[in-house]
């Protein structure tokens, strides 16, 4: 057991150093190369050998010495300064979003349980496909066009962007939360459809317990860790789509702080990348995800005796 | 359900019930009977496979668009209209607003370029690059599925890790960095890079259920018998097992086209579509010399969404429609795919467990023989 646990540690560190040293050196490569496109006759002494991307990726890899994880290249600013500033800010959101998902998506996966046939509903499962088919950027765009539309003059009902820990977290919770969701109601639903129809159930009803019971203290705990589990899997949906949504209502998350490195427009520019601070970022992200799946396995491995003794047996 | 069903079907029915029942009684029957049709109702409706029913008309109409549609289109999608007088003598002036103009449904953009149109013509080149994206994951997913599956040992943990690390990976992040990379490497049509990038962070799903299937194909009698026969490895893999393997290629294939076209839609709203190398660069003072705007000519699905969300505030429909298609074409592959998913399901299990279902890319497998 023991050894298993210090393997995946190994492991997961050296996937970390792995993914940190190809980032970095990939956003080198576009910071040193993206003027060759204005200045054609200059490409040869611009593209970078080899030996400088080592020197300057040994030259980060001292600066995890200092604990600052290199600085920017323009105002030298330290990396791990604005991710410490940037990241509680994001937590907020991806921890507000997960809570919204498991509770409002078990709710209404028990929900849309039919108690009668103990199957689940086709429209249920229908709507929950739409959810889960819902890009959470088109969701906000649709509510900030109607939020706009609707407003008085200096005073709307949500704030359409910005960031604050009150009503402008409303937003981008709604768009980071409705496809986990609608994952997690359509499958509470279909895991209680598959197990509803087992003797215990028919056991606790017989014995007179109401039907909520029934639902809560048996069924559900028998399915807890596999709800555990696809929640922690669409964790994955929720980073990826953080970018998108902190660049859209402009919150000052890890999420926009790693698109303003890349996202182009008028009068901004690529050769912006900080190859410090986006292999610092991704770095981050990839370690948020680690543990989070660590947590979920350990939460599963205490909740679940079958978990338990299937891996004492392995 | 079934059981309870069986017994109010075989439970003695009282003769000569309905002779007795008063002809308005018809819409009013006695006790069992509407338990009865209700659950036979019932029953029949669970029966019917409503994600298929559903997904294939709507994958059907997005196919025949993504084919048709500029020959369906009724100007071409970069024509500029300009000021209109209608009939009550009112100027009106682009961006005309839906239905502002007759003839403009969808109405324009802000230099005067009818957006129905563009959107007809839009889905083209966004759907030939999913399915591109989506058979290049589909063929490298299966063929180290295979090895991966046949394999035991440190090749097969081996790639394992390395597809575990890849699923691990936020998508878009890795798609960002990948298209910029090699749009700096001089492919100014950037269709490659995108095939490339949405490729390298997604081979890894399929691989994954294909390594599954084959895990669990693998000590079947069949195969062991033409291992006794002396057939070799390939042999075994590529005549026996991939049959069976590509029964459930479809249901990939669905999905995939599914995860792909979102991940689109989000690149394409931050700044990353096809044809993203068409930036116009007007000089400025400063040091890289020049200024990029995104200029949008031909149309696409992603590029018409980046821009509309620039203008966002000037043309908000724009976006709202665009986005309409994303998300209408993302939710039929994604309707197709579970119904595949269930039909297939239904084919080797009557009762299907859900959760062989539930998993987006597990498809319900047959047991093997020996455990």
């Amino acid at each position: 057991m023991i050894r298993m646990i210090l393997r995946r540690i190994v492991l997961a560190l050296l996937m970390l150093i792995a993914l940190n040293a190809i980032t970095y050196v990939a956003a080198l490569f576009i910071r040193t190369m993206w003027p060759v496109q204005f200045r054609p006759s200059e490409a040869d002494s611009l593209r970078p050998t080899a030996q400088s991307l080592a020197q300057s990726y040994v030259s980060y890899l001292g600066s995890f010495a200092h604990g600052d994880f290199g600085s920017l290249t323009d105002t030298g600013r330290p990396i791990i300064q604005m991710i410490a500033t940037a990241l509680p800010k994001s937590l907020v959101l991806i921890g507000l979003a997960l809570l919204v998902s498991a509770v409002v998506g078990v709710g209404l996966g028990l929900f849309s349980l039919n108690s009668h046939t103990r199957q689940v509903n086709p429209l249920a499962l229908m709507t929950s496909l739409a959810g889960f088919s819902m890009p959470g950027f088109y969701l906000s765009i649709v509510v900030i066009y109607l939020i706009i539309t609707s407003a008085q003059p200096g005073k709307a009902l949500l704030p359409a962007s910005g960031y604050g820990l009150d009503s402008h977290l409303v937003l981008p919770i709604l768009a980071l939360a409705i496809r986990p969701t609608a994952e997690v109601a359509r499958l509470t639903a279909e895991f209680m459809a598959e197990e509803l129809p087992k003797d215990y159930i028919r056991a606790a009803r017989a014995k007179g317990l109401p039907w909520r019971l029934v639902l809560l203290r048996h069924a559900f705990r028998n399915i807890l860790s596999l709800v555990l589990t696809s929640l922690s899997n669409s964790l994955r949906y929720t980073i990826s789509s953080l970018i998108v949504i902190e660049w859209l209502f402009q919150w000052p998350g890890i999420g926009r702080l790693l698109a303003s490195n890349f996202v182009r427009g008028p009068n901004r520019f690529i050769f912006e990348v900080e190859p410090a601070l986006s292999a610092g970022i991704i770095t981050v992200i990839a370690i948020l995800f680690m543990l989070t799946t660590f947590v979920v396995d350990a939460a599963t491995f205490s909740l679940d005796p079958r978990v338990r003794r299937q891996a004492a047996g392995l | 359900m079934n059981k309870r069903l069986n017994d109010l079907l075989t439970r003695p029915r009282p003769q000569n019930e309905s002779s007795q029942l008063p002809v308005s009684a018809l819409s009013r029957p006695s006790s069992t009977k509407p338990e009865i049709r209700r659950l036979l109702r019932q029953r029949r409706l669970s029966r019917i496979n409503f994600p298929l029913l559903i997904g294939v008309p709507l994958v059907l109409l997005f196919v025949i668009i993504a084919i048709f549609g500029p020959w369906l289109s009724p100007h071409h999608p970069i024509e500029r209209f300009d000021i209109v007088q209608d009939d009550n003598g009112n100027f009106h002036v682009p961006p005309f607003k839906p239905g502002e103009v007759a003839g403009f449904p969808l109405g324009t953009d802000h230099i005067g370029r009818d957006v129905a149109s563009r959107l007809l013509w839009a889905p083209q080149p966004t759907f030939f690059l999913v399915l591109g994206v989506a058979l290049c994951r589909i063929l490298i997913g299966t063929l180290v599925g295979l090895l991966e599956g046949w394999h035991t040992g440190r090749t097969s943990d081996l790639i394992r890790a390395v597809g575990q690390a890849a699923g691990a990976l936020p998508m878009l992040i890795v798609a960002m960095l990948t298209i910029t990379i090699f749009s700096l490497a001089g492919l100014g049509d950037s269709t490659g890079p995108f095939l490339l990038a949405l490729t390298i962070t997604g081979w890894a799903g399929p691989a994954k259920i294909v390594a599954e299937r084959v895990r669990l194909l693998r000590t079947e009698p069949y195969i062991e018998a033409s291992r006794a026969l002396g057939a070799s490895d390939l042999r075994i893999v590529f005549k026996h097992l991939l049959p069976q393997v590509m029964t459930i290629l479809p249901v990939i294939l669905a999905f995939e086209m599914s995860a792909t076209l979102l991940v689109t839609a989000e690149l394409g709203f931050l700044k990353f579509f096809i044809g993203g190398a068409e930036m116009f660069a007007v000089p400025n003072g400063r040091d890289p010399g020049v200024t990029l705007f995104p200029v949008p000519g031909m149309p696409e699905l992603g590029q018409m969404l980046s821009v509309g969300w620039d203008n966002f505030f000037l043309e908000p429909w724009v976006a709202v429609w665009v986005g309409a298609a994303f998300f209408y074409a993302i939710f039929a592959f994604m309707m197709l795919g579970e119904g595949l998913k269930r039909r297939i399901a239904r084919g080797t299990h009557r009762q299907m467990p859900a959760r062989l279902l539930a998993d987006r890319f597990t498809v319900t497998q047959r047991v093997p023989a020996s455990r």
